[in-house]
């Protein structure tokens, strides 16, 4: 992590290997139950966010290295190779594990082909894309479950909605000031938006209390998101105020 | 069939037309895409300013999700609905638009306030009224833009023929009106509207980069003033070229074979060509070389 | 077609999609006019062409193979070119400046010294704002932009043409699982030169053409792992329901 700016309120570092491990327990943890808790499968919505979490954390560690083709391709890329492991192995109705498998492998390899093929001199690119692609598979896979049927449709929305998710906590952020608690804390944000999104879409196919629980537990996420997000925005930004302008330049 | 496919090519050009300038003057608005690097950069140079920074993602991905995500609500909406396809699918598409121009308007706040937060360094401040007042005016503008591909996407879909489910059709179009108006319409933006300061007739040079108009028309500059410029050349120019790849891919097809279709557009690409060069030789002639020294 | 075939289709088709990012003129600081070629990210372009081309390559599903491939190039060819009538238009009369090959003004592309257009020998060099790296596309970039929107197209369509007919056997909605599978390995493939093209290339006349074999040899790996996901999973669900 030798280009990293140093967040004036940063705290700890948390390093990305931890953050995968966890989100890949609770992550898979969450896929596995889907099948048991029936109506109340909306309590393992917050189970699904440390995955969101950890990808934005893999953006992030990429991307602040400069690669050169903005921080949306990589965003993209990774949820790319995740979706399309993912919506392959639905086709058989493939075990998750090995779809996540897939997906963890097909990170690796094109982020070998990039560090060596391509000599992109970034440290930690085949672990960080086999992150990004392994955790926005077990997204994409955990949402994709929430649906009864004709999920086939929801693909592109599945894909797109994750890969936003995932790149807007960096990119939103990105400047001099830029932290990773306060990233994180906007990716707990919008990983929170995304679920609520699935829920309402959910809540229009099949309305049912676990839509409406859906919705009601990502609001919740919400609420403690953005109140940890604002605090940190608060203590870390030059000054804030209804209207004024700016002193005069010269 | 033939009268199906001329409306439907029709309709189809209309809407990418107006989808192509909405989306334009909704990137302005945001100062979104690739100009956004000088809107970063300008306090870094003692340029503080006023600006909407609504960095969401780069265009394609960002224009990718309202239009799928509006096409999905659209159509869950019309299957469950049983309307008639007119009224249903306009019904859909204005509820699916409604939902993305409020994602939108999340995702843009929390850009803003963040990326500011960043640059305490360059003591810049969140003014509140920035960031409020572009903002119903940005998500107005992404609220027409994913009713018009919305509605666009039902049109390829349902007229023209087209395979593909209504949401894989908008994520696609959406991609790649995206991919459009960051190339065309995002030039009047970037090197002309951000640097009015500068004489009309050159590029922006590297060194001057971040050096960007702060002040308007009277006083401070605000996003809102953006799309008072940038819609009177910027995009209409997205919406032409756009509506232009819509319509005349649409229409191209309305013979119903396939080869006549390829030929077709294939001529017409030589035509655009020649357009081009004819276009170059203009300019040439018209503003000449650069003086020495200047 | 057999299904090794179709597989290959998928992956030769992932390897034009890599090397199409070559060949169309793309460049982030275009949007100031400050360099030549249309002014965003090379993958975000070639994207937004491919998947134009295989909208196109979908209405023709059902006439065979070439014309799908032949739809899909004048797709994405058409896709390009407009870009690049639009890009010129704001250039010419939003900005004011004429088209030109900054590079080619420099010397430095692969035409050696000279710093004429090759299509239409005018002089370069006069014209690039002093500063920046030209501006716009010039007849040049603009016949290489429609030769990388043809490769583009007949990719895209080559990975959307293999992975349907692959799936049409083992599913019912061929066409969505099909397009958005098409889509995902568009997009592993042409992120992947941009990083070669550090998000900036003239195309055909760009010294960066010679890191094609690079942009090969990874495009190729990778296509085929996914290629042969795609392979296997058919393969074991036809044996399955015989």
């Amino acid at each position: 992590m030798s280009t990293e700016t140093p967040g004036t309120s940063g705290g700890p570092h948390i390093q990305s290997h931890k953050l995968f491990i966890v989100s890949m327990i609770t992550g898979l943890a969450a896929i596995f139950l889907q099948g048991y808790t029936g109506t109340y499968v909306f309590i393992l919505i917050p189970l699904i966010w440390p995955a969101f979490i950890g990808s934005a954390n893999g953006v992030r560690s990429l991307a602040s290295y400069g690669l050169g083709t903005g921080t949306s391709s990589i965003g993209y890329w990774g949820t790319a190779v995740g979706a399309t492991a993912v919506y392959t192995g639905m086709l058989l109705g493939m075990n998750p594990i090995v779809e996540i498998a897939i997906a963890l492998a097909g990170g690796a390899i094109t982020g070998i082909c990039a560090q060596k093929i391509i000599k992109m001199r970034i440290p930690v690119m085949i672990r960080e894309s086999a992150i990004l692609a392994a955790s926005t598979a077990v997204i994409i896979r955990f949402l994709a479950g929430l649906f009864p049927e004709q999920v086939t449709l929801l693909y592109p929305l599945l894909y797109i909605a994750v890969t936003l998710a995932v790149l807007h906590p960096y990119n939103g952020s990105m400047g001099a000031g830029e932290n990773q608690r306060r990233t994180l804390w906007l990716s707990g944000v919008e990983a929170s938006m995304t679920t609520a999104v699935f829920g309402l879409v959910l809540l229009l196919m099949a309305p049912s209390p676990t839509s409406a629980g859906i919705i009601l537990v990502s609001a919740l996420g919400f609420a403690i998101c953005i109140r940890g997000w604002y605090r940190m925005v608060k203590n870390e930004i030059y000054g804030m105020s209804w209207t004024g302008f700016p002193p005069a330049e010269h | 069939m033939f009268q199906i496919l001329l409306l439907g090519s029709a309709l189809a050009g209309l809407l990418a037309f107006l989808a192509g300038i909405f989306e334009n003057e909704d990137s302005d608005a945001g100062s979104a895409s690739n100009p956004n690097s000088q809107v970063q950069l300008a306090p870094q140079i003692e340029h503080l300013h006023r600006y909407y920074n609504k960095a969401i993602a780069g265009e394609p991905p960002q224009n990718a999700l309202w239009a799928a995500l509006a096409a999905t609500v659209a159509y869950i909406l019309y299957t469950r609905i049983g309307l008639d396809p007119v009224p249903g699918v306009i019904l859909g598409a204005v509820v699916g638009a409604l939902i993305t121009a409020i994602l939108q308007g999340m995702y843009g706040s929390l850009a803003h306030i963040s990326r500011i937060a960043s640059m305490k360094n360059f003591k810049q401040m969140l003014y509140w009224d920035c960031l409020l007042s572009p903002l119903p005016l940005s998500m107005a503008y992404t609220f027409l833009t994913a009713l018009c591909l919305t509605l666009l996407s039902f049109v390829i879909h349902g007229l023209l023929g087209s395979p593909f489910p209504v949401p894989l059709i908008a994520m696609f179009l959406g991609f790649t009106l995206g991919a459009i108006a960051s190339s065309t319409g995002d030039v009047h933006y970037g090197a002309e509207r951000l640097y009015q300061h500068y004489k009309f007739g050159s590029g922006i040079a590297i060194s001057k980069q971040g050096d960007i108009d702060v002040k308007g028309e009277y006083g401070y500059r605000n996003s809102v003033d953006t799309p008072y410029f940038t819609l009177r050349f910027g995009g209409p120019v997205t919406g032409l070229t756009f509506g232009l790849l819509i319509f005349i891919d649409a229409l191209s097809r309305i013979s119903g074979s396939v080869w006549t279709s390829v030929i077709l557009e294939f001529l017409i690409i030589a035509l655009i060509l020649i357009v081009i060069i004819f276009l170059e030789k203009y300019t040439r002639n018209r503003y000449g070389p650069f003086e020495e020294g200047k | 077609m057999d299904p090794v075939s179709l597989m290959l289709f998928i992956i030769a088709g992932g390897v034009l999609v890599g090397i199409c990012v070559h060949f169309i003129p793309a460049s982030a600081v275009g949007a100031m006019s400050a360099s030549t070629g249309i002014a965003t990210g090379p993958s975000m372009l070639s994207f937004g062409a491919g998947l134009t081309g295989i909208l196109s390559a979908s209405f023709a599903l059902d006439s065979g193979p070439v014309a799908m491939l032949a739809s899909g190039a004048a797709g994405s060819a058409l896709m390009i070119v407009l870009t690049i009538l639009g890009g010129n238009l704001v250039n010419a009369f939003g900005t004011g400046v004429p088209p030109v090959s900054g590079q080619t003004a420099s010397g430095q592309s692969l035409l050696g010294s000279s710093t004429k257009d090759v299509i239409t020998g005018w002089e370069q060099k006069p014209f690039v704002t002093p500063g920046t790296d030209g501006h716009g596309m010039p007849a040049q970039t603009a016949i290489s932009g429609i030769i990388g929107g043809i490769l583009g197209g007949v990719g895209g369509a080559m990975v959307f043409l293999g992975v349907h007919f692959l799936i049409v056997p083992i599913s019912q909605e061929t066409a969505a699982f099909s397009g958005m599978v098409a889509a995902g390995i568009f997009l592993i493939n042409c992120v992947l030169p941009a990083y070669t093209l550090v998000g900036k290339t003239e195309g055909l006349f760009d010294r960066k053409m010679l890191t094609i074999p690079k942009t090969f040899l990874s495009c190729l790996i990778v296509s085929t792992f996914l290629a042969l996901i795609i392979y296997s999973v058919s393969t074991y669900a036809s044996m399955g329901a015989v």
